[in-house]
């Protein structure tokens, strides 16, 4: 197994606040990307925190249910308030997807939007989390009840997740789901399949002309490894870059990539 | 790990040109820079064959400790009447500098045309197989003589040019830098043959260290060593690495 990831600043960003971590240790296998909110300030330092919290939480124990592990995730990574007290409150406003190998199964967490890929020799499985009212559902939000309750008032905000095969839509694949439900996927992880997970800067790809690149048409270019030793992400992801920038494609949002080799 | 390296293959170069690199599946960077040196082995360089072999130890050394170690490969070649290579395209991390002891083979013609052709197609070759696997990459080819070419399927210095603009064409590699190094022995006649054939072979620079004194030999390591920091230092900017000036010898 391998695991390799990166993260890219967007155009229309100064700094990049996203972040990614991947890593295969002691047959675990995990993948885990987190987006700071970028309204939000300081969260270039706490999607890490996010992410680094996670990979303990996934230290501590592989098998927390997703709301254990949210819980203890938030609520270790909070802890960066108590020796950063200037820290701003919301620093920790983040997605975070996160996934993970083991005795050939693998769990995937979703906590916020963004996408989930599963490449097995019979086609692409996709899972994409899109949130209407453009505001993730923040694991941070727990800490402070006042922001829960203002984001459970959000007008017209519904989580769809859509389940596609190939990029076809499949029947019954669109669901509608709570805030602050994560998506949770399970399954058998075969040798040879590649496990992702995906930021929502996915979205934000821009051909020369300024229309828009659907991120299904995207997925492949990600995840289309041509080879699976060492920095297998970071080479695929720099090569798309490179055609990016000879085609004149560009994305205004940061982009992160964290990625599982069976 | 000895020279003989078992994650090496066997590939062919566009001109029926064989050589050996390191199997693209062993690599783990995203990136490397592909650095060939191509010595000169004929009957004349046995006076200061040691001191050379010296020298190209004092590269592997130099190269060893750059941060950028670990995204550098090199390949050995030399030509005498024929050409032969040491060792292909391995990770620095793999070469022991006690390896190259007694490397050179002396003896024999200067087969100097065919043996850049060949260093720049082979460098062409597997470049185009890394880029096609995602890695990022550029080279650095030195060719170190102490006589004119006076055998080989080459005899004019205008085909070398004809196989490093291919490979600025094909563009699999990001840039290619081309150094030719004199060891002229302060011969005129041999510095002004050489300097033709840098401007009809396509070469960036030439370079020439005059005698072969143990001074002079390890200044040469320092300018190799140096090009080969310079460049791989320049890899991703989409440029290729200025030649190092202003290096007396």
């Amino acid at each position: 197994m391998n695991a390799d990831s990166t993260f890219q600043i967007g155009k229309d960003h100064i700094l990049c606040e996203d972040y990614a971590l991947a890593k295969v240790e002691a047959g675990l296998a995990y993948a885990i990307v987190c987006d700071g909110c970028s309204a939000s300030p300081e969260v270039d330092f706490g999607a890490r925190a996010m992410a680094h919290s996670a990979k303990r939480t996934l230290r501590l124990c592989t098998e927390y249910g997703s709301e254990k592990f949210g819980e203890v995730t938030i609520r270790n990574a909070a802890r960066v308030f108590d020796i950063f007290p200037h820290l701003h409150p919301q620093a920790l406003d983040a997605t975070l997807l996160v996934t993970w190998v083991m005795n050939n199964e693998f769990t995937a967490y979703l906590y916020g939007d963004g996408v989930f890929v599963h490449k097995t020799k019979l086609g692409v499985l996709t899972h994409h989390v899109h949130l209407t009212s453009g505001a993730p559902d923040y694991l941070s939000y727990s800490l402070d009840q006042s922001r829960t309750e203002s984001y459970n008032k959000l007008e017209d905000n519904r989580k769809e997740i859509v389940h596609r095969v190939n990029g076809e839509l499949q029947q019954g694949g669109e669901f509608a789901y709570a805030p602050f439900q994560p998506l949770v996927i399970k399954g058998i992880a075969e040798e040879g399949d590649i496990i992702a997970v995906i930021s929502d800067g996915i979205n934000s790809f821009r051909k020369s002309d300024d229309t828009s690149l659907d991120w299904k048409d995207l997925v492949g270019e990600f995840t289309g490894f041509k080879n699976f030793e060492g920095e297998f992400v970071q080479r695929r992801v720099s090569a798309f870059k490179r055609k990016c920038i000879k085609d004149g494609m560009t994305h205004s949002d940061d982009i992160s990539i964290a990625a599982i080799h069976v | 790990m000895g020279l003989l390296d078992k994650d090496l293959e066997q590939l062919q170069a566009g001109s029926g040109y064989k050589f050996s690199a390191t199997k693209i599946g062993a690599l783990g960077a995203t990136e490397y820079t592909l650095v060939s040196i191509v010595v000169d082995a004929s009957s004349s360089v046995q006076p200061f064959g040691p001191q050379l072999e010296t020298a190209l130890k004092t590269v592997i050394k130099a190269c060893e400790k750059s941060p950028r170690r670990d995204n550098l490969m090199l390949r050995l070649t030399q030509f005498s009447s024929r050409l032969t290579e040491l060792h292909g395209f391995k990770l620095f991390g793999s070469i022991k500098d006690s390896d190259y002891n007694g490397i050179l083979q002396l003896g024999g013609c200067t087969a100097l045309f065919d043996a850049a052709d060949e260093s720049i197609q082979a460098t062409t070759v597997y470049g185009q197989q890394l880029t096609s696997q995602d890695f990022l990459c550029n080279a650095i080819v030195v060719v170190i003589t102490d006589g004119e070419n006076n055998t080989g399927t080459l005899s004019d210095a205008s085909a070398i040019k004809k196989a490093v603009m291919a490979a600025r064409r094909a563009e699999n590699l990001e840039s290619i830098l081309l150094i030719l190094v004199g060891v002229t022995n302060d011969d005129v006649n041999l510095n002004t043959y050489l300097q033709t054939v840098k401007d009809d072979g396509g070469f960036d620079q030439y370079v020439s260290i005059g005698k072969a004194t143990p001074g002079h030999l390890a200044k040469l390591a320092a300018f190799v060593s140096q090009s080969i920091s310079s460049t791989s230092s320049s890899l991703g900017t989409g440029k290729a690495s200025a030649p190092i000036g202003n290096f007396k010898f």
